[in-house]
C-alpha cells in the first residue's frame, strides 16, 4: 500500500508536475527505495518487537525436545513473516538449529515445511534429510508450487519440465510415502493428474462406486439417463 | 450452501435431476444430527473415516471444499465449480437439452 502512494507520486511528477531532469528520477526513486526499506524495517520491529531473541533464548534453555521445537518452529513463522535483512538471518539462523537436531524427525521436518514452504527451506531440508518420507515432502511442496502457478498461467517450458519430472518421481520412487494427511503420494499424484487431464468439460466422469451415509453401496452411473450435480462436500 | 441445495432439490423433484454429494465428514455419527437439522435429503457417498483425504476426494484431485461438477445424462462433465445462480442455470441448461433431444425422439 504504501510503496504504491509513493509509486503512484513519482509517476505523477515524472509525468506532468514540472520535473524532467533524469538525475532527479534517479535520486528520487533511490530515496524511495530507501524509505520503503525503513518503513519494512519499522512495521517489522513493530510487529515483532523482540519475539525473535525472546524464542531464540527460550529455545536454548527448552528442557526437551518438544519444547525447544515449539520455540523454534514459531520463531521460524515469525522470522517468515517479516521481509527486512535481519528477518532473513533469523529464517538461516533458526533453519539451521532446527536440521542440525531434526533432520532425520520426520514430524517436525514435516512442521518446519509447514510453517516455512520457502525454496531455501525445502533446499535445505532436502540436503540435509536422510529420510525418504521426507525427501517426498519436499518434492511435492515444490510439485505444489507448479500446480499453483499453473492455475494463473501456462508454465513455461523448464518449469514445465521440472514439474513433470517431481510427478513422476512422486507416483515413482516415492509412492508409497504418505503426506501430512496419511495419505500415499502416489495416489495423490494421480489424483491431481487424472482432475487435470481427465476431469475436464466434455470428458466421461469416471465411476464412483461407493457407500451412501447408511452403508449402503451405489454407483455414480446409477444415475445416468439424469442431470447429476455431484458435490464433494462437507459439515464443518 | 445447504438452502440453496435444498431449494435446487425442491424445485426440481419432478425432473431427471439427481444432486449427489460425496461427504468427507470424519464422523458419521455426528454427521446424522446435521442431516436431520438442515434437512438434508440428496444421497451421498461416503470418503470414509479419514474425512477429506479419503479415497474418493484423493482420486478425483479435489483440494478445496465444496468441489463441483456437473454432469448431463451420459455421465459427461460439462460445467466445473459453479456456484449459486451460475449452478441453477447450468442445470436448467442441461435439462432443456435433455427434454429437445427426447421430444426429437419421439
Amino acid at each position: 500500500m504504501l510503496s504504491k502512494l509513493f509509486l503512484g507520486w513519482v509517476s505523477a511528477a515524472a509525468l506532468g508536475l514540472g520535473f524532467d531532469g533524469a538525475a532527479d528520477v534517479a535520486r528520487i526513486r533511490e530515496e524511495l527505495r530507501k524509505k520503503q526499506q525503513d518503513a519494512a524495517a519499522r512495521a517489522d520491529a513493530a510487529l515483532t518487537g523482540d519475539w525473535l531473541d525472546t524464542l531464540w533464548k527460550a529455545a536454548g534453555e527448552a528442557k526437551d525436545d518438544d519444547a525447544r521445537c515449539a520455540a523454534l518452529l514459531l520463531a521460524m513463522q515469525v522470522a517468515e513473516f517479516g521481509s527486512t535483512d535481519a528477518c532473513k538471518e533469523w529464517r538461516g539462523k533458526v533453519r539451521d538449529e532446527l536440521l542440525a537436531r531434526y533432520a532425520d524427525d520426520a514430524k517436525r521436518m514435516g512442521d518446519l515445511l509447514r510453517v516455512s514452504f520457502t525454496p531455501q527451506t525445502r533446499e535445505a531440508v532436502l540436503a540435509r534429510t536422510t529420510l525418504k518420507s521426507v525427501k517426498a515432502m519436499c518434492l511435492w511442496g515444490e510439485a505444489s508450487g507448479y500446480l499453483a502457478t499453473m492455475r494463473r498461467e501456462k508454465l513455461g517450458e523448464e518449469a514445465q519440465k521440472r514439474l513433470d519430472e517431481l510427478m513422476a518421481l512422486l507416483r515413482g520412487e516415492y509412492k508409497d510415502e504418505l503426506d501430512s494427511k496419511g495419505r500415499r503420494f502416489g495416489d495423490v499424484v494421480e489424483g491431481k493428474l487424472r482432475q487435470m487431464n481427465d476431469l475436464v468439460v466434455g470428458k466421461l466422469a469416471p465411476e464412483i462406486d461407493g457407500k451412501d451415509l447408511d452403508d449402503a453401496p451405489f454407483k455414480l452411473s446409477d444415475y445416468r439417463g439424469k442431470i447429476v450435480v455431484l458435490d464433494f462436500w462437507g459439515n464443518w | 450452501m445447504y438452502p440453496h441445495e435444498r431449494s435446487l432439490v425442491a424445485r426440481l423433484k419432478d425432473e431427471p435431476f439427481a444432486l449427489i454429494g460425496i461427504n468427507s465428514d470424519e464422523d458419521l455419527g455426528k454427521l446424522k444430527g446435521t442431516l436431520k437439522e438442515e434437512n438434508i435429503s440428496w444421497r451421498s457417498f461416503w470418503n470414509g473415516p479419514k474425512g477429506t483425504s479419503g479415497p474418493i476426494a484423493t482420486s478425483w484431485g479435489v483440494n478445496s471444499w465444496p468441489t463441483i461438477y456437473v454432469l448431463d445424462e451420459t455421465g459427461t462433465i460439462r460445467f466445473i465449480n459453479v456456484r449459486e445462480q451460475k449452478l441453477d442455470e447450468a442445470v436448467d441448461t442441461l435439462l432443456a437439452e435433455l427434454k429437445a433431444k427426447r421430444s426429437d425422439g419421439k
